[in-house]
């Protein structure tokens, strides 16, 4: 699939920390044209989301950027209920882990996950964006 | 002369022979030759003796046959007579008169008889008490001088007193063999023996065994008496001893043991057979001696060993026990009482011991003393409660005792292990809690750095957009300025994370790519704003694959050659790191060297301590060397470290090669 100019690009941001919800959307909004960006506070919000949604293809987020360490459903969670959904959904949502871990062990774990595109460190930052577009793009 | 006056004179005239001593033939000469010429008749008289049970020629008297002697009878006598009268061929009936009567010699006296005209002969015969023949008495005589009556009584009479003599030479003869072998038995025996009198106690003969027991010479000891070879202690009891009736029987007795001092006035322990003997009148008391000295010694021993056992047993604070198999308690010492506690005098024996275990553990000590289950020590521990209802925890050890007389006991030892499990629980209890706060510090300290991070995060997120928006170049510096604290303060809890990682963690040994790794965290160091001016060197020869942990390496190699950046001299016109690594089978050896600030030789011990840092004006935390010296230790490392001052520093870490056997 190619994206084409007209499509815009839905992006789920999943974060339990306000600022870096802002961050997130702050430097995408800038950064990446025809971006929506979409805020969920914690993994459930994200899980319900596209449980609501699995049956509408346009409303699946093309890339979501998963927080770790986050009340009531962490981003392992996530990813676990993720592994359930039809496969039109998981083929579709571009996962990347953003978190400020330096624990090397759930780094490994995020970056070898099925799910997961790669693991980006906290703050994101232009380059580290530019990192997930480059991705995304041989990946789609 | 009537006949019945001769016999007496004979008889009389024996008496003084054997008085004085004469041997038997001239006894029986004389007898003979009196007869001849006192007897109012022709007639010659003879006596042949014979050896005992054989018809071997003792002696022969006839002295009115000059010529006759018994070399002369032996030199006549055909082989074959010889062969005739060898003892063998009269071995067991004992000789009967007519076998005697065809003696060649009798043959020989016949034919002189006859040609004298003493044809006819009277043949008595002499028997010892015990029947046997001892010889014969001929008595010859003429064919007109036929023996009247009287005669012949006379001759009979005269066969008794000759019978009754030779029995007399018979018996002394006896008397000396048995004397002389006496003597050998007594001189000559191996058994210490003496003889002493037993109203004066006098010492009267000693043989050679009982001098060299005793040391003394044998005029030295026959000068002594009895009571002199005693020590005092023993007089009295030896006095009483002979003052008992008992010992004056005539019978080999066996008086005990009695303590005799040697000359040198050693002391031995004697073992005693006594006889008394009735001599010449006087009782003679014959001692046989038995040093028992070493015996005695060892029972000593043996019953000193036992009291020091008895000791023992009394002091420890053990109990011991002996059961029966059936687990009944035979004997106890104090300390197996006291843990009962069961008073001195109240009866234990037969008691048992399974009734003083708490019921749930009965069955334990029933296995322990079925010992065909068990044929070795085995030790148990169970909870036991005494007489009085105190429950102690004890340890039971039992050992099979198998004594000489094939009784067969079971010793325990029974340990109080109620203090000890006491200790143990409260230990047990401490570790779990120490374990616990351990734990809770370091969830603690990885949560927290974790926490503290994730704001940290945001505020570099934030810089960042700051920076990337604004042209005030005030605001460039102040943003470099937050950056910068930011930066440490990361780093800080990247250490300590570190440290928790590595407390926490199994070492996960993978193949170590270093060239790649070094120049990772030389970049990821350049961050330092000093880092540019530095020059670096890198030598790396891994041929030989290294497999360690590469978090842990990671963190070593960063904080390394982090702080030989950090430390560099800033006079220095080139300023260099020079980071080195080799590989081996078993290990790896890696330094970082530079030729920065240097570190004061006292501090170089201190640089690995925790929160240790070396001026208050150096950028570090104090926890870096510390994680390297520990991390090193969790994979088996070391770490060493040789500076000058002013010159530089080497950091040396050795590393131990995780690479399994077979894997090249």
């Amino acid at each position: 699939m190619v994206l084409t100019k007209t499509q815009s690009i839905l992006i789920h941001v999943v974060d339990d920390v306000e600022m870096d919800l802002y961050i997130c959307n702050y430097v995408i909004e800038r950064n990446w044209e025809r971006s929506i960006v979409q805020k969920f506070t914690d993994g459930l919000q994200a899980i319900d989301y596209l449980h609501q949604h699995k049956g509408l293809p346009e409303k699946i987020p093309d890339v979501i950027l998963l927080d770790i360490n986050m009340p009531r459903m962490n981003g392992f969670e996530f990813l676990d209920a993720f592994q359930n959904f039809p496969e039109s959904v998981r083929r579709k949502c571009k996962i990347f882990v953003l978190s400020s871990t330096f624990d090397a062990l759930e780094i490994k774990k995020a970056q070898n996950h099925p799910c997961v595109v790669s693991f980006i460190e906290k703050p994101i930052s232009l380059e580290k964006l530019e990192k997930i577009k480059r991705l995304c793009n041989s990946e789609i | 002369m009537p006949l019945f006056t001769t016999l007496e004179k004979i008889r009389s005239d024996i008496l003084d022979k054997i008085i004085q001593q004469k041997p038997l033939q001239c006894v029986l000469d004389d007898v003979m030759l009196y007869v001849d010429s006192a007897f109012p008749k022709k007639i010659i008289g003879s006596v042949i003796l014979f050896e005992n049970e054989t018809l071997r020629i003792d002696a022969i008297s006839a002295p009115g046959l000059p010529n006759v002697s018994l070399a002369k009878i032996r030199a006549i006598l055909t082989e074959d007579e010889k062969a005739l009268w060898e003892p063998s061929s009269f071995k067991s009936d004992g000789i009967s008169i007519d076998k005697a009567q065809k003696h060649p010699y009798w043959m020989l006296c016949k034919a002189t008889f006859e040609s004298e005209s003493l044809d006819r002969s009277l043949t008595l015969s002499m028997h010892s008490k015990s029947n046997q023949l001892l010889g014969l008495m001929v008595i010859f005589f003429g064919e007109n001088n036929a023996l009247g009556e009287e005669e012949l009584c006379f001759f009979k009479m005269l066969a008794d007193i000759l019978t009754n003599t030779v029995n007399h030479f018979h018996f002394v003869k006896q008397i000396e063999a048995h004397e002389y072998r006496y003597g050998l038995m007594f001189k000559g025996s191996p058994i210490p023996m003496f003889a002493f009198d037993v109203e004066t106690l006098q010492f009267i003969d000693v043989n050679q065994s009982a001098l060299d027991k005793y040391g003394y010479s044998r005029t030295e000891f026959l000068e002594k008496n009895l009571l002199d070879i005693r020590p005092e202690d023993e007089r009295n009891k030896l006095q009483r001893f002979l003052k008992k009736e008992s010992h004056r029987k005539h019978a080999v007795m066996e008086a005990g043991v009695w303590k005799h001092l040697k000359k040198n006035g050693e002391l031995i322990y004697a073992q005693v057979s006594y006889q008394p003997v009735l001599i010449e009148n006087k009782l003679i008391g014959y001692v046989w001696i038995n040093d028992i000295t070493d015996q005695i010694e060892i029972q000593n021993t043996l019953s000193d060993q036992q009291k020091q056992l008895v000791n023992i047993l009394d002091g420890i604070p053990e109990g011991v026990f002996m059961f029966l198999e059936s687990g009944e308690i035979y004997d106890v010492n104090p300390a197996g009482r006291q843990l009962l506690e069961i008073e001195d005098s109240f009866p234990i024996k037969n008691k048992l011991f399974v009734d003083f275990i708490e019921e749930s553990d009965r069955e334990k000590f029933l296995n322990l003393i079925n010992l065909k289950k068990h044929r070795f020590k085995k030790t148990i521990e169970v909870v036991l409660a005494s007489q009085t209802g105190t429950k102690r925890w004890i340890e039971i050890k039992v050992t099979p005792l198998h004594l000489h007389d094939d009784s067969f006991y079971l010793l325990a030892v029974v340990r109080d292990l109620t203090n000890k499990k006491h200790n143990m629980q409260k230990l047990s209890e401490q570790n779990e809690a120490l374990k616990k706060t351990n734990q809770e510090l370091d969830r603690f300290l990885y949560s927290t750095s974790h926490d503290l991070r994730s704001p940290l995060a945001s505020i570099l997120g934030i810089l960042k957009i700051i920076e990337s928006e604004t042209q005030e170049p005030h605001t460039i510096t102040h943003a470099e300025m937050i950056r910068n604290r930011i930066n440490r303060l990361d780093h800080l809890l990247k250490d300590i994370l570190s440290f928790s990682v590595n407390k926490r963690h199994e070492v996960q040994p993978v193949c170590i790519d270093f060239r790649s790794l070094i120049e990772e965290t030389i970049s990821n160091l350049m961050h330092i704003e000093t880092a540019v001016k530095i020059r670096f060197e890198i030598n790396i020869n891994d041929t030989t694959q290294f497999y360690s942990d590469l978090q842990r390496i990671k963190t070593i190699t960063e904080n390394l050659i982090g702080n030989a950046i950090k430390h560099h001299n800033p006079s220095e016109a080139d300023p260099f790191v020079r980071v080195t690594l080799k590989t081996f089978p078993d290990r790896a050896v890696l330094s970082v060297e530079d030729n920065g600030m240097g570190i004061e030789k006292d501090l170089q011990k201190k640089i690995f301590d925790m929160f240790f840092r070396v001026s208050s004006h150096t950028d570090g935390n104090g926890i870096g060397l510390y994680l390297v010296k520990e991390t090193a230790k969790n994979i088996g490392g070391s770490i060493k470290v040789k500076s000058q001052p002013n010159e530089g520093s080497i950091f040396t870490v050795t590393l131990k090669n995780y690479r399994k056997h077979g894997v090249n």
